[in-house]
């Protein structure tokens, strides 16, 4: 079956177009390469022109997404078992292998009152997953210090590269090529995107000393993570509920240090937030990194806006 | 001498035609279980490993022999190269190449049919359903041809040996 456990061939992006329609996949084939670099999303709306997002900008594709088509490249997509995709698709994703993401609206189906998923699906984003090793190297100076990962929050708007710099950060504290011993990290991927595991098995490298719990709450992995695992570091992606904090609270208590990513642009708007505010201004997290990217950069290009301690004051 | 020759001849052809009849009717008793053993391997490994479909099926080809086992591993080998038709469509064309070596009768392709157009293509609880249903249909199947065998293959034995006989005896 598609879901290869690890990527086999040296083209980029081999899994994913191995899953496109021929239509989209003859489209893509133009692309040149420099622009398969910068490619981020592709966004396939019914009726509408194929649209690309390039970190540079977008591109439209002369080809125009049919309504049949939508729903051929969904079920390429689930390997035409809705059944095994079930809970992914109630959340409006699929994991693709090789960790792409593909997300799906349409309109909303319920049983009972809660959302079961989306039926004629209107709009698929797929958004190509990246691993760029050796991104975080530079941000090593700002999260480690005394001997131990300090607790940390990446912060950034969408699209930035948190994800990419987290599962580099991970890989590299896993690894010990943080100038510290090497450490069991816990990874609380509720998303699949870190990890992107795919039959249990990573496809994007988190390192060789990472515990994954995939698609499950963050609050709920965390907790399973540090009962069961034992790991000297928790990481997660896009905190911001209450029962996540708390979760990330739970960590502190059992003394151990926390990673964790958010979506925003600057402190103050961090600290408008209901619960992530609150561990702001309580100085649970040592170290808050705003990152930046240059407009038109790849991934390479990212780098810190501005870094504050615990107590908020601003280091750089 | 030529004669006793024909009259074996004869005789051997009417026994053989039957007995090909008969085997038909056994043959298809055999390739409904078969279909009944996939249905209720993918209704359980669907249940508890929430395996994908191409999965499934060369979990059935795996274990399932003959004609039956041959069209699953047909349709995974197609489902594992990401075939971009539907599946119902692929389920189809396969069926209606495949099936033209089996002895299943336009009852049974019609339960086979109805199940690729349906495979897959929702949530858990909807593919238990349609499983279960298809599995019932196959048991009833199953029990018609396994009734209509046991009543007709001893009187398809009889009419071969009968009728070689009453050719041999009209042509001498």
């Amino acid at each position: 079956m598609p879901t290869s456990k690890t990527t086999t061939s040296s083209e980029p992006f081999a899994e994913l177009k191995a899953l496109l329609l021929p239509s989209l996949a003859a489209a893509l084939q133009e692309l040149p390469a420099a622009e398969w670099e910068r490619l981020q999303e592709i966004r396939l709306r019914i009726g509408q022109p194929v649209r690309l997002r390039l970190a540079a900008g977008e591109r439209t594709l002369p080809l125009l997404w049919q309504q049949d088509w939508q729903e051929r490249q969904l079920m390429l997509f689930l390997h035409n078992s809705v059944y095994a995709y079930e809970e992914q698709l109630r959340q409006g994703f699929v994991t693709l292998p090789g960790g792409h993401r593909v997300g799906l609206v349409g309109e909303a189906w319920f049983t009972e009152g809660e959302l079961r998923g989306f039926k004629h699906i209107a709009s698929l984003n797929i958004r190509l997953a990246r691993a760029v090793p050796g991104v975080a190297k530079p941000f090593l100076p700002y999260i480690v210090g005394g001997g131990r990962v300090l607790r940390t929050l990446l912060a950034a708007p969408p699209g930035v590269g948190k994800t990419t710099l987290l599962r580099d950060l991970v890989r590299i504290l896993a690894e010990g090529e943080a100038g510290l011993p090497p450490l069991n990290i816990g990874l609380a991927d509720e998303r699949m995107e870190i990890a992107a595991a795919v039959d249990g098995c990573p496809q994007l490298p988190v390192g060789s000393r990472c515990d994954v719990i995939s698609a499950c709450s963050k609050a709920q992995a965390v907790m399973i993570l540090l009962r069961s695992m034992g790991p000297q570091l928790v990481v997660t992606d896009e905190v911001g509920s209450q029962a996540d904090c708390e979760a990330l609270a739970a960590a502190l208590n059992a003394g151990v240090s926390v990673l964790a990513s958010a979506h925003g642009g600057s402190r103050e708007e961090l600290l408008a937030r209901p619960w992530l505010g609150d561990l702001l201004r309580e100085g649970f997290f040592e170290r808050l990194l705003l990152l930046k990217r240059e407009p038109a950069g790849l991934l390479t290009a990212l780098a810190p806006a501005a870094v504050y301690d615990g107590q908020g004051r601003q280091l750089c | 001498m030529l004669k006793v020759l024909g009259a074996v001849c004869v005789l051997l052809a009417t026994v053989s035609g039957f007995a090909q009849l008969r085997n038909a009717l056994q043959q298809r008793v055999a390739e409904l279980r078969d279909c009944l053993a996939a249905v209720r391997l993918l209704q359980s490994e669907m249940n508890y490993g929430l395996l994908p479909l191409p999965r499934l099926c060369e979990l059935a080809a795996g274990q399932i022999d003959g004609a039956v086992g041959q069209f699953w591993q047909s349709l995974a080998a197609v489902l594992q190269q990401g075939e971009p038709l539907a599946l119902p469509e692929i389920w189809q064309q396969l069926l209606t190449a495949q099936s033209q070596n089996w002895h299943l009768l336009p009852e049974d392709l019609q339960a086979l049919t109805e199940l690729g157009q349906g495979l897959g293509s929702s949530g858990l609880s909807n593919q238990q359903r349609l499983l279960a249903l298809t599995e019932q249909r196959l048991q009833r199947l199953a029990a018609e041809a396994e009734e209509r065998r046991g009543r007709l293959a001893r009187l398809l034995g009889g009419l071969g040996w009968c009728s070689g006989l009453l050719l041999v005896c009209l042509w001498l």
